[in-house]
Parts: structure tokens; sequence; C-alpha cells
């Protein structure tokens, strides 16, 4: 047995693909470790937390010496209706609500800390808070912590968090699988009938199929006593949404690459983003400084909010009304997209 | 069932720096089997996939016909389905009459497989089972890219004796094959492509000699002109 020809073919191989080999052996691994430092805390430092007044006599100084004593853990933003602080609460937007009483410094009095009790990732580092909060308000003012809504595990937490991580699998990873293995076929579809009924059929299809997994999180979930609301509309809504918006970019990536490795790669590139940029697993709350500007870009960001406020906190279908709206024109987009890319491969097949 | 005529005029298409066509005109009427001959990279394959709407020409015009059934060099079938399913799923966009659906599979050798993956299947059971997708639906034009290349004996002469059947007063077969002497019988015109245009393009009955022969003619004299 003769190595050498066998080298010179992996070398000669290695040449043709220089480009790929770059981005998966150079770029991916300088991206992985680049997203490694979007986790630079375990215990957030700068998550946004609403400070508002508990009543029409709190003055501003008051405010301000909240807000202070707030700055030491997380990025006040003053609030003046208490509605609006907890409705922000409920989206995600902050972290907790510091309620202010009067007159602080002068008489005992008593700030109020709420925090989400789905937030399972805020809800130790809470804790920690109250004692923070207590150490830089004037004396005598003591810091009373609410968790508001059930208190969820974190296993709980991540029911959520792992529905989105299988939409995002089966969309960006398996279903151009799909498409490459059928690809033989698409001479002969375009003839009989247009890829564009095929890839609309492909979608609706895969779509039904995902309310079978969602089907196997709500008996999962509800056999581990978890509580949770898999199956609330507003969560199938999301969910659906999102697996057609990430399906349609991850076709038109693979007909506008022309089934081409890196095409491929690029959606798996798009996975791992998701994965990391989509505040999946941590909030967005805890990322810090442009990198959660960056996180709150995502439509991803706002479904996972969303199915988290829909299955975890039992919120309503109005609440996150907007957004679906949101999530429903970004899935138009993305099928926009789908069919540029299908005119662009039908022009260069 | 007349569909309208295939034809280009002043058809050229490129590929990046290569040029598969070069200004061919040509018409393909009803009631006749047109043979495309010519050497690899002449054009055959390019015109063909022209003609299906599935390449778009860099320049000149192009008359599709609507009601087209297709064969390719490389069957273009699900290889994850079994011959059985395919012919579902491709009898169901055509509305494939049945008996003409067992006919086929009969004839073309496809029941002994009619339950494995396309995938697995040999070569000429791949192109057998892609030559009876293009006539599951009984189109009215038929454009065939080297049908006969990977079949066995019986299944050619199957292949041959369908496409001798199809041939009828509104129905049109452009066919392209490097094997003209297995069609001297059945050839009605015969186009000779050479390096992506036209050097012979002549009705069977006005050729000198036999189709098979005035291919090589064609050729050696393009070849001389070069």
């Amino acid at each position: 047995m003769r190595l050498p020809p066998l080298l010179r073919k992996e070398l000669a191989w290695s040449r043709r693909q220089v480009a790929v080999l770059l981005l998966v052996l150079v770029l991916f691994p300088a991206a992985l470790v680049s997203a490694t430092s979007a986790f630079g805390d375990v215990v957030p430092r700068d998550t946004p937390v609403a400070v508002v007044p508990q009543g029409e006599d709190v003055s501003r100084d008051d405010v301000a010496v909240a807000r202070g004593a707030a700055t030491l853990f997380a990025e006040p933003v003053t609030f003046d209706d208490r509605d609006a602080a907890f409705h922000a609460l409920e989206r995600e937007q902050v972290y907790a609500v510091l309620t202010v009483p009067p007159d602080l410094g002068g008489d005992p009095a008593t700030v109020g800390l709420y925090v989400d009790g789905s937030v399972v990732p805020y809800l130790q580092p809470s804790a920690a808070v109250v004692s923070l909060l207590g150490d830089s308000l004037p004396a005598g003012v003591s810091v009373e912590r609410t968790v508001v809504g059930p208190e969820r595990s974190l296993s709980a937490y991540l029911v959520p968090t792992f529905q989105l991580v299988l939409v995002a699998l089966v969309a960006m990873a398996y279903l151009p699988h799909v498409l490459a293995s059928e690809r033989a076929a698409f001479d002969r579809l375009r003839v009989e009938s247009t890829l564009e009924r095929v890839l609309a059929t492909k979608l609706a299809v895969f779509t039904g199929l995902m309310a079978v997994p969602l089907g196997v999180f709500a008996v999962s979930a509800g056999w581990y006593g978890y509580g949770v609301d898999v199956a609330a509309l507003g969560a199938v809504a999301v969910y659906l949404l999102t697996f057609l918006t990430l399906a349609a970019l991850s076709a038109a990536v693979t007909l506008a690459t022309d089934f081409a490795t890196w095409g491929r790669l690029c959606n798996l590139g798009g996975f791992l983003f998701v994965l990391l940029f989509s505040g999946l697993f941590y909030p967005a709350g805890f990322f810090s400084g442009t990198r959660r500007e960056l996180v709150r870009l995502l439509p991803t960001h706002y479904a996972v909010v969303a199915v988290r406020g829909y299955t975890l906190r039992g919120a309503s279908l109005g609440t996150y009304a907007d957004w679906l709206l949101g999530l429903a024109a970004v899935a138009a987009v993305a099928v926009g997209l789908l069919g540029l890319a299908v005119r662009r491969y039908e022009g260069v097949a | 069932m007349t569909d309208r005529p295939a034809a280009v005029t002043g058809l050229t298409r490129r590929r990046g720096d290569v040029l598969a066509l070069d200004d061919v005109t040509l018409s393909f009427g009803p009631g006749a089997l047109h043979v495309l001959a010519g050497p690899n990279g002449s054009g055959k394959t390019t015109l063909l996939r022209v003609l299906a709407g599935l390449d778009e020409p860099t320049a000149g015009e192009v008359t599709c016909p609507a009601d087209v059934g297709c064969s390719f060099q490389t069957p273009s079938v699900y290889g994850d389905l079994t011959v059985a399913e395919n012919l579902d799923a491709f009898g169901g966009l055509s509305d494939a009459d049945g008996a003409w659906r067992a006919t086929l599979v009969e004839r073309l050798g496809l029941e002994s497989v009619r339950d494995r993956p396309a995938d697995t299947l040999s070569d000429g059971q791949a192109a057998a089972l892609d030559l009876a997708l293009a006539l599951l639906g009984e189109p009215a034009t038929l454009l065939l890219d080297e049908p006969l290349a990977d079949l066995d004996a019986a299944r050619r002469r199957a292949a041959l004796s369908l496409l001798e059947a199809f041939r009828a007063p509104e129905r049109t077969v452009v066919l392209s094959t490097h094997d003209v002497a297995a069609l001297d019988a059945l050839c009605d015109r015969l186009v000779v492509l050479f390096d992506g245009t036209v050097v012979l393009n002549e009705r069977e009955s006005a050729l000198a000699s036999a189709p098979s022969t005035a291919v090589a003619e064609g050729v050696e004299a393009a070849l001389e002109r070069q």
C-alpha cells in the first residue's frame, strides 16, 4: 500500500476546497471564540431594571437615589407608570422592577424589587441584588423581593428554549438536507410543475409536521409535572411562524448557492448564530452593550421571549400581539426571499 | 392535442466562458421523430434543456411546448422513493392513465423492481424509470436526452417499440443520441450539432445515406471546415 498518492490526492482536494476549509477551520473557530465573549458574567452587571415611583408623592430625588443604588448591579430605566414597568418585565425588556417609596432617607421605607418567576436565570442573582441594594440605599430603607407569577424550575424554563432549538435544527439543518437529497428530481419537477409549488408544498408539510414535536413536548412536560402550557395558542403561532421563517431562509440559501457546500455551511453558521444570539438560554439582558442590541435585532429573540411568556407565564394572546404580527411580517419577507432564490436557481441551474 | 411546436431562433447559450450553443435556429414540428446527434459537448443536452424551459437562452428566441415529457442524462427521480412511488408522484402531476402506466412498467422491465428505492437501481433500470416517467403523461412533445444510452438490449428494444408506437401526427419527439444506427428505422429528421452549431439539418428522405452514416459525414465536414 502506497500512501504518497493518497496524500497527494488529499492535497489536490484541499486546494480545490480552500474556501470551504478556510470557513470551517479558521472563520468558524474565530466566530465561536468571539461568541464566548458575549457571556462575560455569570451575575449580570448591566441588566436593564425598571425604576418606578410607588405613587405621585415620590420626588425626582427619591427616584434618583434609587437609580443610583441600582447602578451598582444594573442599568436602570426610569418608568413613570407602574403598569408600563410591569409590561416591560413581562416582555423581558427589563429583568426587575424597583418600586420607589416617597421620602427615601427620611422615615423607614421599603423599596420593592419585583422579579419574574419564569426568568429563572435571574431569580438567584436577584436574591443577591437585595443585599447589594440594601447596602447602597440610605439607612432605614429596606428591600422586599417579590416573585411575580409562578416560580419556575430551570427544567421548566428550558422547555420553550429546547422547543425553539428543535425548530432551528429542523429548519436549518434537516430541511436543507432533504432538499439536497431530492435535487435530482428538480428538473422533472420544473417541467411538470413549478419549483415554487414544490417548495410551498414542502414548507406547508414540514410546518404541519412540527406540530408532532410540539405534542411530544406537551406530553413529556406534563409527564414531568412542569405545569407549563406548551400548547398555548400564542406559543403554537410563534413556534410555527419561527419555523416557517427559518425554513424559508435556509431553503433560499440552499437554492441561491446551487446546493454548494458553502451554502450548507452558511445554514450551519446561521443555526449556531440563532442558538448563541437569540437569548435562548440566557435572556438578552445577560448580554452586554452592543451584543444586547444585536440580540434585539433578531426576530428569534422576540420569538423566544413570547414563547416563554405564553408557555411559562400564561400570558394572554394579546400580550405579544405586536410581536406576533412582526414575526408574521418577517416570515412573509423570508418567503419572498425564497421566491427570489428560486428565480436565481432557475436562471443558473 | 397538438401542442405549439418547439422552436429556437438565433439561440445562443453561454455558460461562463463556454459557448454551448451559437446562433442556432431550428423548429421541431409534429408528426416526426427528430434525432439530435453530434459528439460530446456539441450542445445537444443544452438545446433540449432550453426547449424544456430548464435553461434560459443567453440570446435569441425560444418557443417551449406546453405539454412536455422529458428524460434526462442523469435520471431525474426521487432517489429515496421506490419505483412505484416515483410513478405515483409524477403520474399524479400529469394525470397519467393507469393502464398506460402498467404497460410502461411491464414493457420497460420495471415490475421486478417496483418496490425498490430509485437510489438502489442499476444505471439501466434508473434510465428505464426516467423514460417511463417521460412517457407517463402521454405528452404532446417528448424531449429525450440519450434515452437509450444505459439500456440493456431488451429494454432498448422495448424503448424503440414504445417510441414507434408513440409517433403520431399530433406528437413530436426530439431525441439526442450517440447511437443513430439504432434509430435509422425511426428517424424522420436528423440534426447534427458540432461545437454548438448546426452542421447538418435534413429530413431522412433527403439524406443520401442512412442517418447513422450521415452523422459521421456531417461531423467530418465540420472538422474539415475548422
